[in-house]
């Protein structure tokens, strides 16, 4: 019985104008953002292949090159070439199939780091400007932003529709239960919308390659529930405008204030909060001192090369070896070997590091932030799920950051003793150099991922509280 | 409209959230300026007392560039915010901008932009829509129209005075929100840049009037001030929250960019390998050996007149430099051709019009920003060329003990970029004149049209 009158709810709202408009524009929508999506994930596979591809050629050029007749600028067998631009490694993130689920923070931070000799600016993504200002299209903003909306749009005329036309009351004469007849007015679209909804984001991970794994397949059920949640959330809170409104019209202001608040005002607050609390370093502090600490480099380089020997005196180099390592260069300067170039790159990575790990603990901090204030908006609990889920979130390219500085000083502790012994690297060394390999980032613990489901959960509970406790309304 | 609290409390809620959003950007954006001045002066020092050494070390030393922005960035960030401010000038290497502002916000604002500017450009045509979204149909569904054209009010009177009326409580709501950011631009600047921000403001006058006319021609052409809401709420929503996104993110469906790391590996390899696969360094540095020995008559670079290091830096660089110029040219071509794309979507909203004349007007559109990266560029290849001019001239042989002090690292000027010609915006920024202009149009034209159907 209730199932025939929730098809007859359900074709009589398709029926309706508002209705079959919303849903056909949210349809739309959520396939362009997860056209978005899918095509934004190939974008970053393509990445992380081509810098592996890359990092492979370049390398086996080098061994080949290392066996063959000396050269002058390429040659396999200078560590400084070889640890430094001709033969530094990248460090990839892996891309799961779940990234379509949220572009996460892959828009800020790019997959691939390079791993070399010399201190490395984080470059952004390459991106057009123009793109990246106008604000982000992908499922996760069409699950956060759009999917309360079109919940809005199309319930909350459901019991304020009626009483501003006098027809409620009418509805009540007939004996016919005001929960039963609310409910299907809005469980219908909200069951539509969702249906839409969890359909999208598995043709997302399914566009994006082989089916999920077991443990992929509990994450995608982990953003499938939050996103259940999230309706419910919005489905109670529509539902209490509609029930308490006079008019419709007033029900529809009132979400949307809500909406604005929800999804704008309050992860924009955060945000402020967050910023106010942990104010960003200088991000160029790094790169002056580094400036500061090699200026005047003629003069101060001996000093430096005395220290650095002072440290390991087991990589001091013979006056013969100094002698032979010098290979004069047509045109080239005649005195100077790699370490006039590798000692002063070295001192400006080491404060290079410093400020770059002042930088990671500011975004740790003000991500934990963000996270502890996420409570106040299911907007931001949702999104923070659909990070995790998709294996970009914050803490992931924490976990990411945090490899690269553990082979970035595996690549020094292997270059450097060979740099500053003047040696030639032999084809052993070629064989065994660290280089990057994929994969080796964890995903973030469990735990978050649940405790930002509990919070939807609790707000979902509490939503669900209030309709309840406002029931007689619907006798107004 | 001025009897109804229920709009004086709104109009005065989202003006406050515009002064506090106002406010929570000053102190990061004079934090920013300042750093920025400061590590401007570091680094000038730092070229100047460099101490005596070889100019081709100093090059590699190089400098970095800083722009500094003026108080109306902070209103309206644009461009600029995602676009880095900073970038390092050293030899054999073109930079792109680095550190954007946005790099220094958290992922809560992923999806919620949240800069004065684009505040005011969503939340005061609400105010807007919720203020006269019953202007007509809200005397129809009163009794009063009837009255009133039985008064001899012809329809088109009322609909302009109501126009007119809806129009002073917009230009009050512009005013008050002028002053919230002449107040930010002041405590911004020494110098606050009036005529930027007369600019700006008038821009969003002019999208808070298409707003105007959209809300009362609609309320004059539908029956009941409940459609009339949903019709307008409708439009807001789209204009506000997709349009922007899909005008912003459809160039990239379409034509597909390069990755960073995919755009840096093109540019090495064609520096490094010539078309036909050869290494080009070992090819070009024989060649050039044996050119240079010939053009002086002499048969070893020791017994040169002029220093080596200069013509061999010289013909190395020219070869970069043009391998960069081709590259960043064609990203440039990907870039135009995506923002025609961006262009074409912007019809559909004035939103995207408006913004874009706000942030040309703020100077953080991105005519600014590449004007900002192309005095970069060209500065650096100053530094480039003036080091090798004079290892070139001022020394002999291999040109490799050449030792210059501070006395030339006087003669470089400091960096100091220039804002873009009017006839750059104009060129880049007519689409969006007439785009809003024909909103506006349109809205004329919609509410007067919406006259002439008006019936009790």
């Amino acid at each position: 019985m209730t199932v025939v009158a929730v098809r007859r709810e359900a074709r009589r709202m398709l029926r309706g104008p508002l209705v079959a408009g919303v849903m056909m524009l949210y349809a739309l929508l959520l396939a362009y953002g997860g056209v978005q999506s899918v095509r934004h994930v190939r974008s970053l596979r393509a990445q992380v292949s081509a810098a592996a591809e890359d990092q492979a050629s370049r390398w086996a050029s080098l061994r080949a090159a290392a066996r063959g007749p000396r050269t002058t600028w390429s040659d396999g067998r200078s560590a400084s070439l070889v640890g430094g631009p001709v033969g530094f490694g990248v460090a990839t993130m892996p891309v799961d199939r779940l990234a379509g689920l949220s572009v996460g923070e892959s828009t800020r931070v790019a997959p691939t780091r390079r791993v070399s000799i010399y201190a490395g600016d984080d470059e952004p993504p390459l991106e057009n400007p123009l793109a990246a200002a106008g604000g982000r299209f992908d499922l996760a903003f069409v699950v956060t932003w759009l999917l309360p909306l079109a919940l809005i749009v199309a319930g909350h005329g459901a019991v304020s529709g009626d009483r501003q036309d006098g027809i409620w009351s009418l509805v009540l004469s007939t004996g016919a239960s005001p929960v039963a007849v609310a409910g299907r007015r809005l469980l219908v679209p909200a069951v539509m919308l969702l249906a839409m909804t969890l359909a999208g984001g598995v043709a997302s991970v399914a566009a994006n390659g082989a089916p999920p794994g077991a443990n992929e397949t509990v994450r995608l059920a982990a953003w499938a529930s939050a996103v259940v949640l999230y309706t419910v959330i919005w489905l109670g809170l529509t539902a209490l405008a509609t029930m308490g409104a006079p008019a419709s019209a007033t029900a529809l202001l009132a979400l949307g204030l809500f909406w604005l608040t929800a999804v704008w005002a309050v992860p924009a607050a955060v945000d402020a909060g967050a910023l106010l609390a942990h104010p960003p370093p200088n991000r160029w502090a790094g790169q002056l001192t580094a400036r500061d600490a090699t200026r005047d480099l003629d003069a101060r380089l001996p000093a430096m090369l005395e220290t650095v020997y002072a440290e390991h005196p087991e990589w001091r180099p013979s006056d013969a070896e100094v002698a032979a390592a010098r290979k004069p260069v047509p045109g080239g300067p005649a005195s100077g070997d790699a370490r006039r170039v590798y000692v002063p790159a070295r001192i400006a990575a080491a404060e290079d590091a410093v400020h770059r790990a002042a930088l990671r603990t500011w975004r740790v901090a003000v991500e934990a932030v963000v996270n502890r204030a996420g409570l106040l908006s299911p907007a931001l609990l949702v999104q923070r799920v659909g990070d995790d889920v998709s294996g970009l979130s914050a803490s992931r390219f924490a976990a990411f950051d945090a490899r690269v500085d553990d082979l970035e000083r595996g690549w020094h502790a292997f270059f450097a003793p060979r740099i500053m012994r003047l040696a030639d690297l032999t084809g052993a060394d070629l064989a065994t150099a660290p280089l990057p390999e994929p994969g080796g980032v964890a995903l973030p613990p469990s735990s978050v991922l649940s405790g930002a489901l509990l919070a939807l959960a609790a707000w979902a509970t509490g939503v669900g509280v209030l309709v309840g406790r406002a029931r007689p309304w619907l006798h107004r | 409209m001025k009897r109804d609290p229920a709009i004086v409390v709104l109009s005065l809620a989202i003006l406050l959230l515009l002064a506090a959003a106002t406010t929570a950007a000053l102190p990061a954006h004079r934090l920013s300026e300042t750093w920025k001045a400061e590590a401007a002066a570091t680094v000038r020092e730092q070229w100047l007392s460099q101490g005596d050494r070889h100019p081709h070390s100093a090059a590699h030393f190089g400098v970095i560039a800083f722009r500094s922005q003026e108080g109306t960035a902070l209103l309206e960030p644009g461009v600029s915010a995602v676009v880095g401010q900073v970038v390092p000038l050293v030899t054999h290497e073109r930079a792109f901008p680095r550190y954007p502002a946005a790099a220094d916000r958290s992922s809560a604002v992923r999806y919620a932009p949240a800069s004065p500017s684009w505040l005011g450009l969503t939340l005061l045509p609400f105010v807007i829509i919720v203020a006269g979204h019953r202007a007509i149909t809200g005397e129809r569904e009163s009794g009063n129209l009837g009255l009133l054209v039985a008064t001899g009010v012809s329809p088109r009177i009322l609909v302009g005075g109501k126009a007119l009326a809806l129009a002073a409580v917009a230009i009050l709501l512009g005013l008050a929100r002028a002053a919230i950011d002449a107040a930010a631009v002041i405590g911004a600047d020494a110098t606050p840049p009036w005529a930027r921000l007369a600019g700006l403001e008038a821009v969003h006058l002019a999208y808070l009037l298409v707003w105007v006319c959209l809300v009362v021609g609609t309320s004059a052409r539908v029956r009941t001030s409940q459609t009339a809401l949903m019709l307008l709420l409708g439009l807001w929503m789209v204009n506000t929250v997709v349009v922007p996104r899909v005008a912003s993110s459809v160039g990239r469906l379409v034509v597909q960019e390069p990755s960073l790391s995919e755009f840096r590996a093109a540019i090495q390899r064609d520096i490094t390998y010539l078309p036909d696969g050869r290494a080009w360094v070992e090819s070009w540095s024989g060649r050039l050996v044996q050119d240079t020995l010939e053009r002086f008559g002499v048969t070893r670079i020791e017994d040169l007149p002029v220093g080596y290091a200069g013509i061999m830096l010289k013909s190395s660089d020219a070869h970069y430099e043009e391998v960069f110029d081709r590259h960043f040219a064609a990203l440039d071509r990907l870039h135009r051709r995506q923002a025609t794309w961006h262009h074409l979507v912007s019809l559909t909203g004035p939103i995207v019009s408006a913004g874009a004349l706000g942030q040309a007007f703020a100077g953080t559109d991105l005519v600014h920003t590449q004007q900002f990266a192309n005095d970069a560029e060209a500065y650096r290849r100053e530094i480039v060329h003036r080091t090798n001019d004079v290892i070139e001239h001022a020394s002999s042989g291999t040109g490799w003990d050449l030792k210059v002090g501070q006395a030339f690292w006087q003669t470089l000027p400091p960096f100091t970029p220039q804002p873009p010609s009017w006839e750059a915006l104009w060129a880049a920024h007519r689409l969006s004149v007439a785009v809003l202009a024909a909103w506006l149009m349109f809205g004329v034209l919609w509410c007067g049209a919406a006259a002439s159907r008006v019936r009790p």
